[in-house]
């Protein structure tokens, strides 16, 4: 009997820390296709559609990139060997800055791409803590590979690159912040990250 | 009688005691001069043939003699294509090539490969720096390709260039802006579609490869195998190669060449009807001038004797005596030509018109000859006696007649023109031979072919006791009658002369549908081009530049062509900005080897990742950089035709077509980078590097370095050829060329023509003062000149026909016939009777009068069939012309004389019957 109740409790101590270990989270294919199924549902509603409802639309599906990337991984990544150098506070505001312009640029990026195609998975592959999924985006006779790399973190999988056709998002940042704080300052970066910042909140 | 009677008497004489022997030998030298004139007489064709040799252009122009002789022929090609009009080319040129007999050169290219280890150095600066920023922006892609040159890599490259493009304005785009914050100019797509074309037609099975690397390293349109180094006009319109015959005396041997040309052309033509082409060039000009003209002048002078034997018939009312003048006219103008080529040798294109105005001229002193002749027939009936009277009374008025004509032309030789002086010596010698001829063998063919006259049809009611027949009859107030409404039309016609231009633009004289005229206008008029050029000389390279500078900052001024054009300029600073670029082709060396296969699938699949951004929904993901809405059309539209021939096409053969792109594709990279190596380390070009083809064209055998200047403008406008050659002459004193002749050429001309008319004017009145002796009797000899150029140049303003560089030679060819026609009624009038108070026109003096007027209208009005535009005006002015002075003659002057009528005058100088007299 003492057994018993002790396996029990054992079982419902499993069952509820297990959401949050990450076992039971989704998988990074799940993460992804999950993502992108909710996209492609806000995009193809028909209460949401026409420019009228753009607006809504955006909101929505930058709502679904919030929950789904990881920015601090990736502003780290952009910002390569010279985030070593920056302070707290500077990390943490960069940070910010970049998660809005990545958000803005990304959700931009769904909007004006994703509509009615069609997307194919392939095999994802797991190397620890990191997994990237591949995926091939059809649209009529033509396709473009766009591959997700996700890593693992506490809320689960969360995608930390996106590869449209070859070329990384991340990469692309991290060239051009280098060549901006070479050819200038990161503090020269900030201010033009934080005037983009401030044009996206006119604009929204 | 009279010591001149007796000298008439004694050729009548011997005519009369032989008049066969007369008549054989005088066909016999007919017969010789033809002979001697078809194979001796020449022909000059060129305007500086018309200028007198000591002319201080004619002998600049000697020095450049030896490039001069080059590239006579300009052949023009227009085709649909630049590839057409390519082929076209390609196929005329062996023909013409191989063809010594009748051509020495073909310049049609200048070989580029000669070029290049300097081609780099003729880009200016702006595109340097454009070629600098295209390497350094596709410098991974270049790598890639010199490690892997393949259509895979090539495509999977520019896909990958693309995607970074896109991903990269989306994303960190707001960092890129420019500091001023303008817009960035849109992706230029042109190099992706250029090579798209370009595949699809090896694809298609044309192998032609048309470089699409240009397009690439600068802003440059691609650019074929071998489509550079050829001669184009502005925006590829015409393509240009230049002929030079086999150096041939006189016209006939440039006129064969030119046919011959123009029927090789003809022949290579056949397999290319698309393909429109024509000779143009200062020599074809020249020969389809003369060649019109000399056809134009056969003619014309078939059609002046058709003409002047009907007329004649209609006035004689039979075919015995016009015959018999067309022969004795036909010996003159015989003796003339052989004259023309023992004196002269040659025609040029003013003196070609002789033959025709001779006919109409020298037909008069036949027509008073049998007009007389015929008045006495009515009065004796022994035809010797006939012959002999009419000699007697007619010799001495025709041989003055005949001798003043020939002596109004002689004013020509003064003006120090060259062809108008060799005009003159003609028509004189002309003129004397029909003198001669009327005079030594018109009796003879009389005596021994005429048989008795009809009367005339004319039956004047106003006929005297005497016998006599008048035309006219007149008193003061018939005399008044007839006078005034011509001075009306005379005051009218003198105020319509002051309005009369002078229009100096040769081009307006040719015929407008010669070959050469059509395409001169067509290079005039679609380009900046015409195919004559001013032309300096110069000692050094340093003067050729500084006169280059200069001559640029003219706008009369198109181009300026000379060795220098030929060397890049600023070439060290060039050489140094190539040897900067060392950096950015380090990591590309020697290309690796081309593939041998082509992966289809895969090329497949990149050209769709390319297609796909190339959709219309993906336009907004360019931003800024978004490519032009049609270059993204055309590229989606090249790709699918691509991915639809990957489908059906057999694999084999596709394979092939592309295995063969690839390698002409990647091959040409390859060079193409070998050039820019050899650019790198090179030293400055020099005029001995450059091919000996140009350096013939640009240097002279002394050294000398030539400059071509093209003008901006229609320089056969005279205004702006004026300007034109005032801004050469600016630069230099002693510049030549073509339009610096024809702007010398025609001004010389115009003032010689003037001139001539005003010396033939003076020399006239001259003479006729030496032999009448009394200045009434020279007025009123002038008047029908007078008045008759007056009423001409009212009508001219009434007709709107202005002078020109032909037809102001009419004055000095009408002058003759203008006084002949005063000269005979005035000596009529003298042997009138004395105590008659009234003028009258004896009927036979006046048919005289007009049969000459109307067959020498005759005779000039048969050159309004030219197609020749200038032979043609000088035939209507002319021909309006004789009318106007004829009408002076027969009814102003003795209208005139009869209100004058109280000068006294000589007894009568007829003759008495049967022998001389005192």
């Amino acid at each position: 009997m003492k057994k018993l109740i002790l396996v029990l409790i054992l079982t419902i101590v499993t069952l509820l820390t297990l959401p949050c270990s990450g076992v039971w989270a989704a998988a990074p294919t799940n993460r992804v296709h999950g993502m992108l199924d909710k996209v492609m549902a806000i995009q193809n509603n028909p209460a949401l559609q026409g420019e009228a409802h753009r607006e809504q639309r955006r909101e929505a599906i930058q709502k679904v990139i919030l929950d789904n990337f990881n920015f601090q991984s990736m502003a780290k990544e952009a910002l390569g060997k010279q985030w070593e150098k920056l302070a707290r506070k500077q990390r943490s505001e960069f940070e910010d800055v970049f998660q809005v312009l990545f958000g803005d640029s990304y959700t931009r990026l769904v909007l004006n791409f994703l509509h009615r195609e069609k997307i194919s998975y392939q095999q994802e592959t797991i190397h620890g803590k990191t997994a990237e999924v591949k995926t091939t985006i059809y649209r009529s006779d033509e396709e473009i590979p766009v591959n997700y790399r996700l890593a693992s973190a506490q809320k689960g999988w969360l995608v930390t690159d996106v590869t449209i056709d070859g070329v990384s998002i991340v990469e692309n940042y991290r060239k051009t912040f280098a060549r901006v704080i070479q050819r200038q300052s990161f503090q020269s970066l900030m201010d033009k990250m934080r005037l983009q910042q401030r044009a996206i909140k006119k604009e929204s | 009688m009279p010591f001149y009677q007796k000298i008439f008497h004694r050729i009548l004489m011997i005519q009369s005691a032989h008049p066969w022997r007369t008549i054989l030998v005088a066909l016999l030298l007919a017969v010789l001069s033809i002979g001697y004139t078809v194979h001796g007489l020449g022909f000059l064709t060129s305007q500086m043939d018309l200028i007198s040799p000591e002319n201080r252009l004619v002998k600049l122009s000697g020095k450049i003699s030896s490039i001069d002789r080059l590239d006579r022929f300009v052949v023009v090609i227009q085709g649909p294509k630049d590839s057409r009009s390519l082929a076209f080319l390609h196929a005329l040129v062996p023909r013409l090539g191989s063809d010594r007999d009748y051509f020495e050169q073909v310049f049609y290219r200048v070989n580029p490969d000669k070029f290049r280890p300097w081609s780099l150095l003729y880009l200016d600066h702006k595109d340097l720096e454009q070629f600098r920023n295209n390497l350094r922006e596709h410098r991974q892609l270049l790598q890639r390709l010199n490690r892997s040159p393949d259509l895979n890599t090539f495509f999977a490259a520019i896909n990958h260039e693309m995607t970074e493009k896109m991903v990269g304005e989306l994303f960190t785009g707001f960092l890129e802006k420019s500091a001023t914050g303008t817009a960035k100019k849109p992706l230029n797509l042109n190099f992706l579609i250029n090579t798209l074309t370009e595949m699809r037609h090896w694809v298609d099975g044309n192998r032609h490869f048309v470089s699409p690397w240009k397009s690439f390293f600068s802003s440059g349109e691609p650019g074929g195998e071998g489509e550079e180094g050829y001669f184009w006009s502005d925006h590829h319109r015409y393509l240009l190669l230049f002929v030079t015959p086999q150096q041939t005396s006189g016209f006939a041997g440039a006129a064969d060449s030119l046919a011959h040309l123009r029927s090789t052309i003809d022949q290579v033509k056949s397999g290319f009807p698309d393909i429109q082409v024509g000779v143009t060039g200062q020599a074809a000009l020249d020969a389809d001038e003369m060649g019109a003209a000399l056809s134009d002048m056969s003619l014309a002078t078939g059609l002046s004797l058709l003409g002047l034997t009907l007329l004649l018939t209609l006035f004689w009312r039979g075919f015995r005596r016009p015959l018999l003048e067309i022969t004795e006219l036909v010996i003159a103008l015989s003796w003339t030509f052989g004259l023309t080529t023992l004196v002269v040798g040659h025609l040029n294109i003013l003196s070609v018109t002789f033959a025709p105005l001779l006919l109409g001229l020298g037909i008069d002193y036949g027509i008073h000859w049998f007009a007389r002749y015929q008045e006495e027939e009515e009065r004796h009936t022994d035809k010797r006696e006939t012959i002999r009277i009419t000699m007697l009374l007619l010799g001495p008025g025709i041989f003055m007649a005949g001798i003043t004509a020939a002596f109004s032309f002689f004013p020509l030789v003064l003006t120090g023109f060259r062809g108008l002086a060799e005009l003159g010596i003609i028509t004189f010698m002309g003129m004397l031979m029909t003198t001669v001829t009327t005079i030594c063998v018109l009796p003879a063919l009389t005596l021994v072919f005429d048989r008795p006259g009809k009367r005339a049809l004319v039956y004047n009611p106003l006929a005297s006791p005497s016998g006599t027949r008048y035309l006219l009859r007149l008193n003061n107030r018939r005399a008044w009658l007839l006078i005034l409404p011509l001075l009306v039309a005379l005051g009218f016609s003198a105020w319509g002369a002051l309005h009369v231009k002078f229009d100096l633009n040769m081009l307006n004289l040719q015929a407008p549908n010669a070959e050469s005229v059509v395409w001169e206008r067509k290079l005039i008029q679609g380009t900046k081009n015409s195919s004559l050029y001013g032309a300096i000389l110069a000692h050094s390279l340093e003067e050729v530049r500084s006169e280059t500078a200069q001559l640029k900052t003219f706008p009369a001024v198109a181009e300026v062509q000379s060795i220098a054009s030929f060397l890049p300029n600023n070439q060290k600073s060039k050489i140094d900005f190539l040897q900067s670029l060392q950096p950015l082709i380090s990591g590309i060396g020697s290309f690796a080897p081309i593939k041998e296969r082509v992966d289809i699938d895969a090329l497949g699949d990149t050209l769709g990742r390319i297609r796909f951004k190339m959709a219309k929904s993906s336009g907004a993901e360019w931003g800024e950089n978004k490519p032009l809405e049609s270059q993204m059309t055309r590229v989606r539209g090249l790709i699918a035709q691509l991915q639809d021939r990957f489908r059906t096409e057999r694999q084999a053969q596709l394979e092939s077509s592309l295995k063969s792109f690839q390698k002409a594709l990647m091959g040409d990279l390859s060079d193409k980078f070998d050039i820019l190596r050899q650019n790198m380390n090179a030293r400055p070009m020099v005029v001995n590097d450059l091919p000996g083809s140009i350096r013939a064209r640009f240097i002279t055998h002394e050294g000398l370095f030539l400059t071509r200047i093209f003008p901006a403008r229609n320089i056969w406008e005279p205004d702006l050829l004026g300007k034109f050659v005032k801004d050469l002459r600016s630069v230099d004193a002693d510049a030549i060329g073509d339009p610096v002749t024809l702007y010398t050429f025609t001004q010389a001309f115009r003032n010689a023509a003037l001139k001539a008319a005003v010396f033939a004017v003076l020399f006239i009145v001259v003479l006729l003062v030496i032999t009448f002796r009394r200045m009434a009797d020279v007025f009123f000899a002038m008047v029908p000149l007078v008045v008759g150029t007056i009423l001409t140049l009212g009508l001219m303003k009434l007709f709107g026909i202005n002078f020109n560089l032909a037809n102001s030679l009419f004055l000095p060819l009408v002058v003759g016939a203008g006084v002949e026609y005063g000269i005979i009624l005035v000596q009529r009038w003298r042997q009138g009777d004395p105590a008659e108070q009234n003028i009258s026109l004896p009927y036979s003096t006046a048919k005289g009068v007009i049969l000459a007027g109307l067959t020498t209208t005759i005779g000039f009005g048969s050159l309004t069939i030219s197609q020749h535009r200038g032979i043609h005006s000088l035939g209507l002015l002319a021909m309006i012309g004789s009318l106007s002075i004829l009408a002076a003659a027969v009814i102003f002057l003795p209208a005139l004389m009869q209100l004058l009528i109280h000068f006294p005058r000589k007894s009568s100088n007829r003759p008495p019957k049967g022998g001389s007299k005192g």
